[in-house]
């Protein structure tokens, strides 16, 4: 499946006083599955509706293969942003029915995939006839999750597909998102906050924070240059000597310490007589967007 | 624009055919409970076939209302472009407005055809007799003021509100002056005072307000459509 380079320049977003997304560059090169992992309120989904032409921008500009997708129908037609559906619409129910999402997701997805999509109603159990408003939250999720696979566009972003699933439906959606890309090389995009379920999923990740990019990175990659180490304070102390301390935690004399540096540097600790562990992508994202809480 | 005028179809054509379906049970009721023949009847049937005119543009408005609302943003959160959405969106209304303008102008004529009894009962329907336009006219601009109600509902719920408050008044004074012009002599009185010819020209200053209400209503809601956040 060919999908283009999707590239946001520049992005600035404001809501009244508050800056949502500031002077942000990102590029999403096609065939890979990205993780976009942030704390609430760090403007995920600002972003995602920004890249899909679903909100406005401020500033910057955000193109498909170099043309803007601002009211690009050929960007647009590979683009399927699946968002978590709301039960409330405008301050009342959303009275909307599952098959009116299914038909109009058929009328506007070039490549929709009808056969698949009745194939996932049917193991997700879910009725057609039933409204939004009348679903769990698991269900919605479904119906989220159903529509960004059967769209087959080249392009596929999600925002928040687990939220409400139980753990044995989060691993069939991996799974199911794995064969997909398997299948099919597309892009996908996904929003989470359960991580580290996530992270083996994801060939790249994005971490926003406060309407930036911290990281932008290979997932391995990032994960490899994050540790624990812990031991006697002084003697942690010295280990961290050229690391970059992100949280330190002290009980006594006992330290322990979020660390990040290169594979050298690491591996210089590793000489002191100090514990070394890894961290996993969870906690990767704590030490640099935890900005103290509850560490 | 096929997509998205295929997409807002889907949720048209039932509203469209609850109209006609109602005018039909409205039809059968006058039948069953012999408003044609009686004079005297004045049943619920009888004053819901003299109003008719009155409720289309009164569903008309609560259709537009929810095609700018709920529908809007799902077309705009499956990728639809706002320029096609917009013009979808006008054909749509022009649709249902050429529609119901057709069934207005059947049911003016139904009690002639079918033979009624006392036609002056349907004077509210017969009133667009040489002003054809009245009606398309008011039902494209109720149609523009739902739909801009809508928007304004979500952007600013007060003054949404306040826009729907408005239009339920306007509906509601231009059916009480309708009503009292055909029932009353209250037209005639008002022809004969020194301010005789502001009323005379009241058909014309009509259609200028609603023209330019629909013009500056579609204008407000193409700006509206540009700028909207899909939740």
């Amino acid at each position: 499946m060919n999908a283009g380079i999707l590239k946001a320049e520049g992005l600035c977003k404001s809501y009244k006083d508050k800056e949502v997304l500031h002077d942000l560059d990102l590029t999403i090169e096609p065939g890979k599955i990205y993780g976009l992992i942030g704390r609430n309120g760090a403007g995920k989904t600002t972003l995602l509706g920004i890249l899909t032409a679903q909100n406005t921008k401020d500033s910057g500009s955000v193109t498909y293969d170099g043309q803007p997708v601002w009211e690009n129908q050929k960007a647009l037609d590979d683009i399927c942003f699946s968002r978590e559906l709301q039960p409330t619409l405008f301050s009342g129910p959303n009275n909307l029915k599952v098959k009116h999402y299914l038909r109009s997701a058929a009328i506007y997805y070039p490549n929709w995939d009808l056969d698949y999509a009745l194939r996932l109603l049917d193991e997700f159990q879910l009725s057609t006839k039933k409204k939004i408003s009348q679903l769990s939250k698991g269900q919605m999720s479904m119906v989220t999750i159903l529509i960004a696979l059967a769209s087959r566009a080249p392009i596929t972003i999600l925002d928040e597909p687990a939220a409400g699933l139980d753990v044995v439906m989060r691993e069939r959606f991996y799974q199911l998102l794995l064969e997909d890309f398997a299948q099919t090389d597309r892009t996908f995009i996904v929003s989470t906050h359960i991580i580290e379920e996530a992270a083996s999923v994801f060939e790249r990740v994005i971490i926003l924070d406060q309407g930036r990019i911290v990281e932008n990175a290979p997932t391995e990659e990032l994960i490899g240059q994050f540790r624990y180490i812990s031991g006697r304070e002084d003697v942690v102390d010295q280990a961290c000597t050229g690391l970059q301390v992100l949280s330190a935690h002290q009980m006594g004399r006992h330290k322990t310490v979020a660390v990040r540096g290169d594979v050298v540097k690491l591996e210089a600790a590793q000489e002191a007589d100090v514990d070394i562990s890894p961290m996993n992508l969870q906690n990767v994202f704590v030490s640099l967007c935890g900005h103290g809480d509850a560490q | 624009m096929v997509r998205s005028f295929r997409f807002l179809f889907q949720f048209t054509w039932p509203n469209l055919s609850a109209i006609l379906g109602f005018a039909v049970i409205v039809i059968a009721g006058c039948y069953a409970t012999g408003v044609p023949g009686d004079t005297g009847i004045g049943n619920l049937f009888e004053t819901y076939y003299a109003m008719f005119p009155i409720m289309i543009l009164f569903m008309l408005y609560i259709y537009a209302f929810a095609l700018c609302t709920s529908n809007l943003n799902l077309g705009l959160s499956f990728g639809a472009r706002r320029r096609d959405f917009f013009w979808a969106l006008q054909s749509i209304m022009v649709s249902s407005a050429l529609l119901c303008w057709a069934l207005q102008l059947f049911l003016a004529a139904f009690p002639g055809l079918a033979g009624w009894a006392s036609r002056e009962r349907w004077m509210l329907l017969e009133m667009f007799d040489g002003r054809p336009w009245i009606f398309p006219l008011t039902s494209a601009a109720f149609m523009v003021l739902g739909c801009l109600s809508g928007l304004l509902m979500i952007k600013r719920r007060g003054l949404g509100i306040f826009l729907i408050a408005v239009s339920i008044f306007v509906l509601m004074a231009a059916t009480a002056i309708l009503i009292l012009s055909s029932e009353t002599d209250l037209m005639e009185f008002l022809l004969d005072t020194e301010w005789g010819w502001l009323w005379a020209s009241l058909p014309q200053a009509t259609a200028a307000v609603l023209a330019v209400s629909a013009v500056g209503g579609e204008l407000l809601i193409w700006r509206v459509v540009q700028r909207f956040v899909v939740r």
